[in-house]
């Protein structure tokens, strides 16, 4: 497991959220969703499936397809396909933590570089901590659906910590938030949560 | 507005209850044109076509100015800032998109307010009254953010007589289709040199470019460039004031305004977020925690803006306000996520929209941390006196 959460997490960081789902889901399509919607890599789409069209979301080769009939994975190969796709999330979050470490060190505010002012060198030391301890949750806890879905709500609160960051900037245009944003939604579409109805 | 068992009645004044009640009625037209605005924010018929943002324009105008009488229960709006904040709650927990793409006066109008002589606001308010335009409030640049010490915008002498702007500014709401407001710029180094001038388009060197957002699009944000307007002795403002009121101080009374008016935005978007959950959840219980938390953030905001009232020089209650509801509503939103079934984000298209609108708060007037700066003691605090919350007629 180790090897593929490893991959997962380098095609996120390497070549984008797309790509990273293509690996987690491994050959699961659209029928293998928990809810009414699946999330799948753009190029992955049946021809003729029923797609909800979302624009942020095609902008970053994702489709949120309506699943039709069909069994949805059984929940040991569901937690571990949310465990795939968290390590392709928390590669697109390293790749927003690049993104913020360079604009933070090209800006200044009253004279001194954002990226040595006490509130933002916290955060960035924050996000650290978090990227390896999510990691290392997905290394040993891959079959632990509550520490799967908790993985996700922390790649979700990191996201945004680091779009904060970004400023504005962030939040417009093709921005960081928007790429955070579709992230989530994709992991809206394949974590089941105790509870929810 | 009561919605805990053995929550205590609010302790608001008959006449701010009436408004948040008429409010509460406005806000269902603005969620019927919600996703429409969402959709695209620069399509002006719906909103042309919007009797709500009609009067809530009309009600956001300082009376002396108003075309025309408003109902009773909105007369209220302008007199305070609690009064805003009681009626924004409402508002946005119909939906915060469409309320911003109301043409008001708002910041533009705020800082008219504080710096404007009597001619320079009656000149102001009179073009909102007869042409109904959107306004603009420049201020942010592209590389200095929030640190508006660093502005390099300038207002320089024109030889031919008055001034000539030079610069650009960034994530200007109506940035492209407003026709009047206030921008920023500096006619020397220091602070005290930075002064904010009304401007109208269309003017020889200005243009205006709108910018995708991931929400709260209705405000349409944009950038703007000024390449030598010309600016008339007239349209500067502050020229009546003392050359230490002149600049920067009408800015942060403007913010003070409108920090509360956005927190408030946020707490009922965050409130929409919670109704949409209970109404897709019927009968749940689980509600009832987040449920108390919105109760408090309403009570705590209701007492910060009746104290931003009482001192609307002090910075610090409207930066408590919004930081507190910026992150709260963004909260809300994982929760809502959370408590419903895997695809609901997307399954439900307002649901969608506002956990992305909500973002938006945190980078409107006053990032997070900007705040933060704002509110942390600088010195040994001194024992303040136990405060009962505000209360009736306080």
């Amino acid at each position: 497991m180790r090897d593929t959460i490893e991959e997962c997490e380098r095609a996120g960081h390497a070549e984008g959220l797309a790509a990273g789902l293509a690996l987690a889901l491994d050959g699961a399509g659209a029928a293998a969703a928990p809810g009414r919607l699946a999330a799948l890599p753009r190029a992955h789409v049946p021809e003729g499936a029923p797609v909800v069209p979302h624009a942020l979301a095609e902008r970053e080769g994702i489709a949120f397809v309506r699943p039709g009939t069909g069994g949805a994975l059984p929940p040991g190969r569901l937690t571990a396909l949310g465990a795939r796709l968290a390590a392709a999330r928390l590669g697109t979050s390293r790749r927003l933590i690049d993104r913020v470490v360079a604009h933070v060190a090209a800006r200044a505010s009253g004279g001194e570089p954002l990226i040595r002012k006490q509130l933002v060198r916290g955060a960035l030391a924050d996000a650290l901590v978090t990227v390896e301890t999510t990691r290392r949750t997905l290394v040993v806890a891959a079959a632990v659906g509550a520490a799967v879905t908790e993985a996700h709500d922390r790649l979700t609160s990191l996201d945004w910590e680091l779009a904060k960051l970004l400023g504005a900037s962030g939040y417009a245009g093709e921005g960081a938030a928007s790429t955070a944003f579709v992230s989530r939604l994709t992991a809206n579409c394949w974590v089941s949560r105790e509870g929810s109805p | 507005m009561n919605e805990l068992p053995g929550e205590p009645p609010h302790a608001l004044p008959h006449a701010l209850r009436r408004l948040a009640e008429g409010s509460r009625e406005l806000a269902a037209e603005l969620r019927d044109i919600a996703l429409a605005v969402d959709a695209d924010p620069h399509d002006s018929a719906p909103l042309r076509a919007s009797s709500a943002l009609e009067l809530l324009r009309v009600v956001g105008t300082p009376r002396p100015f108003r075309a025309h009488a408003v109902p009773a229960w909105a007369e209220p709006y302008v007199d305070s800032r609690l009064a805003r904040v009681v009626a924004n709650v409402e508002l946005a927990r119909g939906d915060a998109g469409a309320l911003n793409a109301c043409a008001a006066p708002s910041l533009a109008g705020f800082t008219v307010d504080a710096l404007g002589d009597s001619d320079q606001q009656k000149a102001f308010y009179e073009e909102l009254a007869n042409e109904r335009p959107w306004t603009f409030f420049g201020m942010t640049e592209r590389d200095h953010g929030s640190d508006a010490t660093a502005m390099r915008t300038r207002l320089d002498p024109d030889p031919s007589g008055g001034f000539l702007l030079h610069g650009a500014k960034r994530y200007v709401a109506n940035a492209a289709r407003g026709t009047i407001g206030v921008v920023w710029a500096r006619t020397g180094p220091t602070p005290l040199s930075l002064r904010a001038v009304v401007l109208r388009r269309p003017a020889p060197g200005f243009t205006g470019a709108p910018l995708e957002t991931l929400g709260l699009r209705g405000a349409c944000l944009g950038e703007m460039a000024f390449d030598g307007v010309p600016v008339p002795p007239e349209s500067v403002l502050g020229r009546h004031l003392p050359a230490s009121r002149r600049g920067l101080w009408g800015a942060n009374r403007a913010f003070g305004v409108v920090r509360l008016q956005i927190a408030a935005q946020a707490l009922g978007s965050a409130f929409a977020l919670r109704d949409a959950v209970r109404a897709l959840r019927p009968g749940w219980a689980g509600h009832a925690p987040m449920s108390a938390r919105l109760a408090a953030a309403r009570a705590l905001l209701y007492d910060l803006a009746a104290e931003s009232d009482a001192r609307p020089d002090d910075r610090r209650p409207p930066s408590l306000a919004k930081l507190h509801t910026a992150a709260l509503a963004v909260e809300v939103g994982r929760w809502a996520e959370a408590a419903l079934p895997p695809g609901s984000l997307v399954e439900h298209p307002l649901l969608e929209k506002w956990c992305r609108d909500v973002g938006a708060f945190e980078f409107m007037d006053g990032t997070s941390n900007i705040l933060r700066l704002t509110l942390a003691p600088e010195t040994t605090p001194r024992r303040a006196p136990h405060r009962a919350p505000h209360q009736e007629g306080s």
